[in-house]
């Protein structure tokens, strides 16, 4: 299996060798742990028996992209390989807590994820564990007029995560896909979405917290394939440290892709001289007729307006200062889901801060 | 004048980049007191604000600055605020992603120490302040003056003014960009909040002072207050403008 050129602009941050689970290209390992997955709502009771959980051959609905990452994961022995399946019609006040923990030293899973059409769910997915590598391939597809909120949080600890993503829109539904990152030491994502139903609604938000030496690339590509679709992608990045976080956007919209309306946008908070934060959001519009198709980026210090403000009214520096940085993943965070799952995750990454009052 | 009030401004001078803005000002504020100070644009008032609060880019080059004898110019602003000085900013800063709720609960938490309220006393008064304001409950899970209108921002100040409870509360230009049924119901929260506190109105227009009276009237030209008086000089400036005291402090 050959390495991706490093010039590739997927692979530009972080090459191949770099986020491969020996360093070697040309090996793939053997001995792979199986990773646990469980399945509940959130508020711990089990799920509907509507939704399921069952075992998955590797073939797949929709062929994940062929690059290298995905054929890798896909290629590892005994990775072991689920198909989450919501059925149509399916409401939920609660939302749905996938928690996937690896295990031994190099872990991985494939999940496929079928929405149904005019479904109404939410899906929290946490990935947890101390393993070396872990490899995450998920795709789907969420069928007409489904509302889907879907959050993935990465709470790994010393661990290289190659995460490969890849999920299908159809008419109509309104889908809104997470990131969360505050683990890991080195992080790969590649996460694709195709607007493939006229109507189609997305909202790609990131939340990535990065500190110590961490390294977390985050390449985000959006697909308008077809007329009358919508999509806003807004990525947060603080970074810390000697820590370096990237964000790389594709936004293509393609030709007879009429009224398509996008805009792409990332942030990056820079909390230390020594932290790096690179972005570069792309456009590719081959249709004249479109709503709109923005993109920009933006990195900076915290800023000394606000810094004042908030010391004006008895925040210490330190404490300004953590409570811009929370805000600012907040923005975001906030965005991904609804009240239940929000107030789930402040609790448990910002400490209760932004539960309201 | 004594020197047993409040806020205690002596022969204030300070720059900023190394420009000087404020040239000597003598100011003693008392609890209780309503002190107007008014002056053309670019005056220093809102200078004068920002270095009493303890603003970085301001730099004081002589002068003191007390407050119930403790020396403010020694403290970082956050420290300054503990002790009771509040500062109700002409452009108020947006802060995404931090929700209002959670802003005002931890900031009296903050500032009151151990004499904040707990949750559901916090709420009780946190909910009798909006009412007075007429602020909708919804207001809470907006994030800090982000979108806000220009009254929407003012009045987020005053309700933070009534929740604090500040020994000291100094108002720049609060007044501006309101509507009259704005002005009124954001006058009626100082009136809520002054009566324990030494406060300092810094306005270009005689309309909030018809709302909230106050006891002393200050110029301020060119960094230096030339004159002061009582409430009839606001209307004498509104009148008159400010060429006749630049004439007398020329002389």
């Amino acid at each position: 299996m050959s390495a991706p050129d490093r010039a590739e602009h997927l692979w530009r941050y972080t090459p191949w060798h770099r986020i491969h689970p020996t360093g070697n290209p040309d090996d793939i390992p053997v001995e792979l742990s199986p990773a646990l997955v469980n399945l509940s709502l959130l508020d711990g009771s089990e799920a509907p028996e509507e939704v399921t959980i069952s075992a998955l051959d590797n073939d797949i609905e929709r062929d994940v992209n062929d690059d290298i990452a995905a054929a890798f994961i896909r290629a590892l022995p005994a990775s072991g390989a689920v198909k989450v399946t919501i059925p149509d019609g399916m409401v939920l006040d609660q939302p749905l807590l996938l928690t996937i923990e690896g295990g031994g030293d190099i872990s991985g899973i494939q999940i496929e994820i079928s929405v149904g059409s005019n479904s109404q769910t939410e899906l929290l997915t946490i990935i947890e564990s101390g393993v070396n590598w872990f490899g995450l391939l998920r795709s789907g597809t969420i069928h007409p007029s489904a509302i889907f909120n879907d959050i993935v949080l990465n709470r790994l600890e010393d661990t290289k995560l190659l995460r490969i993503e890849q999920f299908n829109l159809l008419s109509d539904c309104q889908a809104k896909f997470g990131t969360i990152g505050v683990g890991g030491s080195r992080t790969k994502g590649d996460l694709r979405y195709f607007l493939t139903g006229n109507g189609a609604n997305l909202q790609v938000n990131g939340s990535i917290f990065s500190a110590g030496e961490q390294h977390n690339d985050h390449h985000v590509e959006i697909m308008h394939e077809i007329s009358h679709t919508y999509s806003r992608l807004k990525w947060h990045s603080s970074c810390s440290d000697k820590s370096r976080t990237i964000g790389t956007g594709m936004l293509r919209i393609a030709h007879g892709a009429k009224g398509s309306d996008s805009a792409q946008v990332f942030n990056n908070l820079l909390l230390s001289r020594d932290a790096e934060a690179d972005s570069i959001p792309e456009l590719e519009v081959l249709e004249n007729e479109v709503v709109g198709c923005g993109h920009g980026t933006a990195n900076g210090p915290i800023d000394e307006g606000q810094m004042f403000y908030l010391q004006s009214r008895g925040f210490s520096e330190s404490e300004a200062q953590d409570l811009l940085v929370a805000s600012f993943l907040n923005a975001t965070m906030k965005e991904m889901g609804g009240n239940t799952i929000h107030n789930w995750l402040d609790k448990l990454i910002l400490g209760g801060a932004y539960t309201q009052t | 004048m004594s020197q047993d009030g409040v806020l205690v401004i002596k022969n204030l001078h300070a720059s900023i980049a190394g420009e000087p803005i404020l040239r000597g000002i003598d100011l003693t504020l008392r609890k209780g007191e309503v002190h107007a100070l008014m002056g053309r644009n670019g005056s220093g008032k809102s200078t004068l604000a920002k270095v009493i609060m303890g603003h970085p880019d301001y730099e004081v080059t002589s002068g003191s600055v007390t407050l119930d004898e403790q020396n403010l110019l020694d403290m970082e602003p956050w420290q300054r605020a503990r002790l009771g000085v509040f500062m109700s900013f002409q452009y108020p800063q947006a802060v995404p992603g931090l929700q209002v709720g959670n802003f005002l609960r931890k900031s009296v938490q903050a500032i009151r120490g151990e004499s904040a309220p707990n949750a559901r006393e916090f709420r009780k008064e946190l909910n009798s302040c909006m009412e007075k304001l007429g602020v909708e409950k919804k207001f809470l899970a907006r994030y800090v003056n982000d979108g806000f209108s220009g009254g929407e921002k003012k009045r987020l100040e005053i309700l933070q003014l009534m929740l604090l409870q500040p020994q000291l509360a100094i108002l720049d230009e609060t007044d501006s960009g309101l509507d009259i049924d704005a002005l009124r119901t954001v006058s009626t929260g100082i009136n809520a909040s002054v009566g324990n506190a030494a406060c300092l109105i810094i306005t270009h227009y005689q309309r909030i002072l018809d709302h909230v009276n106050p006891d002393f009237v200050h110029v301020l030209i060119d960094g230096k207050i030339v004159a002061s008086a009582g409430p009839e000089l606001a209307t004498k400036l509104e009148e008159k403008g400010y060429d006749w005291l630049e004439e007398g402090a020329s002389a």
